[in-house]
């Protein structure tokens, strides 16, 4: 596999940014941009490409997670959601419809009301 | 199709109560459910009517007496929640193998955090369990030569760190068994057991954003330490604790120390930036205000203030939309003052008067800002009202007061 390209993470970052938005409780969806922001900020000056390809890998497991338990359309192309299955080794995707968040979501923090839109 | 349009038009003409509208469980304090819409329809008056701010949920600052799992954590979990549920003591098939890979990974991932051996680590019920089975051994063979010290690492209510390392190394040269509960410490402060010298160590999933119903005691195997087991049965866990391990539980277990160790750092300075900003924030508001504690040893995420001439339970009814508590939650249902407060020598009516403030990895700046504008709101109309508070403006001194016996 290339080592990971410029665009590569900016695209990276941009999907975590964006599949984080979808958290529908505040503490996570908070946590989780800020925390990307932070992380991805703290390692642009990394240098070694074995260093940066472990870091990439690393963001696309939590992109995995984050995707798993925000089950937005967008990421699976429209389609409906994922379920926690098992094929042989690995944790992999099937088409569900399964809110993790969603199902068990619950009202609003006190502190959204004031919340400004952009977050 | 005459019978629904009727009904639709009379549904429509009734005002909109609040009640289960889509397919999603009703849970938490209010009986009104989140659409699934990407949008919550936030009502537009909500500064004219209380009852829509009712149906939001209060801010958790509260994260000593427990804190929310982390979505890494969770995630771990899941797999073995749904389709990896073989017992991890199965010797005959897959299922078990599987599961017992996964306990084994999460005990390497908590000796990790701690700086020990995965063979020093027997998962229980929770750090109280793991207290109860490091002291019995003291109650079963107590005589002038054994004994056995027993600290909290990090305190839950004042968030004091006691100097481990120094007690350690005492212990150590004295040949006495060193025992910490390190519930809230563990993932937030670094701990090393052989740095410390620590014998036995208590651990608490729900304390480091893992799930509730698990931990974890570490007991050291050179020089080795001898404890008895409370729970007999099929001798699982070296015979130290029976019982089928609840791989989901230890997974979570793992995944949190993991994740802990990875953000602790990250964390710490954090929590240590939003807990300055709480302090200066309502010090600088608010006169005969007492932080608890030493605030040179102090874990930044447990902060205990005592509001002067304000009755500590009036305060938190009052900061009703955020979660907090005064003293610990194990003695939130007596109406004692925390006896740690006492024992640190706090005058009676200032430990009546504490409220503890939890900051933690999910805080955010904007949370503190709240809890803080509320409770310079909150103190400032509570002594508005209090007589104490009067009579001090005068210039009276409280303790040259002889109170009458009616």
């Amino acid at each position: 596999m290339a080592a990971s390209s410029r665009a590569q993470v900016l695209d990276l970052y941009r999907a975590m940014l964006r599949e984080s938005k979808h958290f529908s409780a505040y503490n996570y969806r908070t946590y989780a941009v800020r925390r990307i922001r932070d992380a991805f900020r703290e390692n642009k000056n990394v240098k070694d490409p074995v260093e940066i390809q472990a870091l990439v890998n690393k963001a696309k497991r939590d992109l995995g997670i984050i995707r798993r338990q925000c089950c937005t359309p967008q990421a699976l192309g429209g389609r409906c959601s994922h379920q926690y299955t098992i094929t042989t080794t690995d944790v992999s995707l099937r088409k569900r419809k399964v809110h993790i968040g969603q199902m068990y979501s619950t009202n609003k923090l006190i502190i959204e009301n004031q919340e400004t839109p952009r977050t | 199709m005459l019978l629904r349009t009727a009904w639709r038009r009379a549904a429509a003409a009734v005002p909109v109560a609040p009640g289960p509208k889509s397919e999603a469980p009703t849970r938490g304090l209010r009986l009104r459910v989140a659409d699934h819409a990407p949008q919550f329809a936030v009502p537009s008056d909500t500064a004219t009517a209380p009852q829509a701010e009712s149906v939001l949920r209060p801010l958790y600052m509260d994260v000593q007496a427990t804190t929310p799992l982390d979505p890494r954590v969770l995630d771990a979990m899941l797999p073995y929640l749904v389709n990896y549920y073989g017992n991890p003591h199965s010797r005959t098939h897959a299922y078990g193998w599987e599961s017992e890979a996964a306990m084994e990974h999460a005990r390497q991932q908590v000796a990790s955090l701690i700086g020990a051996d995965p063979r020093e680590i027997i998962f229980t019920s929770g750090a109280t369990e793991s207290n109860n089975i490091a002291i019995k051994e003291l109650e079963a063979a107590i005589q002038p030569d054994t004994s056995l010290v027993s600290v909290m690492t990090v305190n839950n209510e004042i968030g004091v760190k006691q100097p481990i390392a120094e007690i350690g190394r005492i212990c150590s040269s004295r040949k006495v068994y060193f025992h910490t509960d390190a519930a809230q410490a563990v993932g937030k402060i670094p701990l090393d057991v052989n740095d410390m010298k620590i014998d036995l160590m208590s651990i608490s999933g729900h304390k480091i954003y893992g799930p509730k119903g698990v931990g974890a005691i570490y007991i050291r195997r050179r020089p080795r330490v001898r404890v008895e087991a409370l729970q007999s049965g099929g001798g699982q866990e070296r015979g130290m604790r029976s019982g089928t391990v609840p791989t989901p539980l230890v997974v979570g277990l793992g995944a949190a120390c993991e994740v802990a160790q990875q953000e602790m750092e990250y964390d710490h300075k954090r929590i240590s930036k939003l807990a300055e900003r709480l302090t200066q924030k309502i010090m600088r508001s608010l006169p005969d205000v007492v932080m608890n504690g030493d605030p040179e040893h102090h874990y930044p995420g447990c902060i205990n203030l005592s509001f002067a001439y304000v009755e500590g339970e009036s305060l938190l009814m009052a900061l009703k939309d955020v979660a907090l508590s005064s003293g610990s939650a194990c003695t939130s249902a007596s109406l004692e003052p925390s006896y740690v407060l006492r024992a640190i020598g706090t005058d009676e009516d200032l430990a009546h008067s504490s409220i503890r403030f939890g900051i933690g990895r999910f805080t955010t700046e904007e949370e503190v800002d709240y809890t803080v504008e509320k409770c310079i709101h909150h103190v400032k109309r509570l002594r508005e009202m209090s007589p104490l508070w009067e009579m001090v403006q005068d210039g009276i001194d409280l303790k040259s007061i002889k109170w009458t016996q009616h």
